[in-house]
């Protein structure tokens, strides 16, 4: 059996209720209760569900980006939860995250060269010239030429933007990388370069990915194992081919018979 | 011999001043009474823009420079702008893709779901909101009385686009134009949205130009459909010959492009570049017989 690089153990996540009408806080509003996730080294799995099913949170839960309420957060074998700032440093390069958005993600008044740059500096990896050296091979190993490094943000097109996010994330030679919806807002001719792109990484770098999507289609194409979350719990998990041959819970069989194949299927809509 | 519904033909558009960028080259399509057909394409395919159009709602700087849209045998561009709204606010509606932009915020539900049958119409309030009281129920909202008097944020994004859906078939329209209805939407909304609008559109009669990017959506919901690339015309037809007998190699590479669940072995095929050159090429001979014309 193939070792652990990440786990959780029952994460709880509530959020601070809003505060009424007279200044009185809300009771604390659970997100997650109690998920349980093993991702091995080397392995992609899928966390999906609707809105506000808490995917979101648990993958920021995952970076350890979120204070747990209880549970655990184990990284190659150290405890995260309870890390303060100081000690999460060094194994921030280790966890990255690709973004859903990058428009909002990458900073509008930085070149793309910059914003590469930016956490080698930060993590002192390297001197100039070996820094310089990474950032363009690893534009290059994107797909996109040296040129762009010179480009703001908003003079890329959707896709490209979205290679660059993909370049930032794994520019550290992270161990660990979590993709949350990082395809919904592109065309599908698009969605399938930067998944190709993704696959390639994957292997070449030897990453174990977190993909968090609510593209059923998708995930079962990317990942090796899903999670089905629904409200907060994990109601299914499973490989995907069994998850997806023979879903057991009656809300994984929804998710899956509500996504429309391009194919004619005159039952489809009544079902 | 009847007229379509609605007959668009040989519409061009452009962006920006002087000779323009081309937005739409030379679009042609026919609506039947009580068919929907799909306009498809990737983002930039002119696709909206062909909606907007229809509606005379296009962005300032693109300007139509030729063909003819007409409605049930009338010629909507040679209308002034008070008869062609008139037209319009009584035959079409609009679906939108952000029910919440599209929503007041400061209003209740039940004033702006009787505005266009009090101003169209002519009812009292009371008769007006008597009727889409009945919508409400038959695009299946639980409480219709509470959605009634609820403003926009108190609602859900899927009851939103209910009410959207109720208020767009209030008036009866002979045509109504979906724009990317369901893309904000979780996929077990997005299919009872869509069983929505097929119920509604069957029992009214209506005729719908529903605007997608997303193939699976048009196989299931549109009778016919035309695939759009840089605003031309790349295929059209039959949903069920587009789907499984696709000609044009932008539309099979798109097939190809679709993930599917049901098949992990086949789809994500990058589309190949040689297929875009065949297109822009197609496109770049278009634009040249055209400056030819000109």
């Amino acid at each position: 059996m193939a070792e652990v690089l990440l786990e959780a153990q029952g994460v709880v996540v509530a959020y601070a209720g809003q505060r009424g009408a007279f200044g009185r806080r809300q009771p604390p509003k659970p997100v997650l209760h109690g998920v349980d996730i093993a991702l091995e080294r080397g392995e992609t799995i899928g966390i999906v569900g609707e809105s506000g099913s808490g995917k979101t949170t648990l993958g920021r839960g995952l970076l350890g980006l979120v204070p747990l309420n209880a549970g655990s957060i184990r990284f190659d074998g150290q405890e995260i939860s309870t890390l303060d700032e100081a000690a999460m440093r060094p194994l921030r390069r280790r966890m990255q995250m690709i973004f859903q958005d990058p428009m909002s993600s990458l900073n509008p008044r930085r070149r793309i060269g910059s914003t590469l740059l930016a956490p080698l500096k930060l993590h002192g990896i390297g001197d100039h010239a070996e820094v310089e050296a990474r950032v363009r091979a690893v534009i290059e190993r994107v797909g996109l030429p040296p040129s762009v490094l010179e480009r703001y943000p908003h003079e890329l097109s959707g896709g490209q933007r979205q290679r660059v996010g993909i370049a930032r994330a794994v520019v550290l030679a992270p161990d660990f990388v979590l993709a949350d919806e990082i395809v919904s807002g592109l065309d599908v001719s698009t969605q399938a370069q930067v998944l190709q792109l993704l696959g390639e990484l994957k292997r070449d770098m030897n990453l174990s990915m977190a993909f968090i999507s609510h593209d059923l289609s998708v995930v079962r194409a990317v990942c090796d194992r899903v999670y089905v979350l629904c409200e907060g719990r994990v109601v299914e998990e499973g490989r995907c081919e069994e998850v997806f041959q023979a879903p057991r819970h009656a809300y994984t069989r929804a998710l899956i018979d509500a996504i429309p194949l391009p194919v004619i299927d005159p039952q489809w809509l009544a079902r | 011999m009847t007229a379509p519904l609605l007959a668009i033909s040989h519409l061009g558009a452009v962006s920006g001043r002087g000779i323009g960028v081309p937005i739409l080259r030379d679009v042609s399509l026919e609506i039947a009474h009580g068919e929907t057909h799909g306009l498809v394409g990737e983002s930039g395919a002119g696709k909206s823009t062909i909606a907007k159009a229809v509606l005379g709602i296009l962005p300032h700087g693109i300007r139509l420079t030729k063909g003819r849209i007409e409605l049930a045998g009338r010629d909507l561009l040679s209308l002034d702008a008070r008869a062609r709204r008139e037209l319009l606010g009584a035959e079409v509606a609009l679906i939108p893709q952000d029910p919440l932009t599209a929503l007041n915020p400061g209003r209740r539900i039940e004033t702006q779901l009787t505005d266009g049958l009090i101003l169209w119409r002519g009812q009292a309030f009371k008769e007006a909101r008597r009727r889409m009281l009945a919508l409400l129920e038959e695009v299946q909202i639980r409480e219709p009385e509470r959605v009634m008097r609820a403003y926009p944020h108190e609602l859900s994004g899927g009851m939103r686009q209910r009410v959207l859906i109720a208020a767009a078939f209030g008036l009866e329209p002979k045509l109504v134009i979906a724009d990317e209805p369901t893309t904000a939407l979780d996929v077990t909304v997005q299919k009872q949205i869509l069983r929505l609008i097929r119920a509604m559109q069957a029992r009214h009669g209506t005729g719908v130009v529903f605007v997608t990017h997303d193939l699976g959506v048009v196989a299931q919901i549109c009778d016919r459909a035309t695939l759009l690339y840089m605003g031309k015309v790349m295929e059209q037809g039959r949903v069920a010959t587009l789907l499984e007998a696709p000609r044009h190699p932008y539309t099979q590479a798109l097939m190809a492009a679709c993930p599917r669940y049901d098949r992990p072995g086949q789809g994500l095929e990058p589309v190949p570049a040689s297929v875009f050159a065949t297109c822009r090429a197609e496109i770049a001979a278009f634009d040249r017989a055209e400056a030819g014309h000109g």
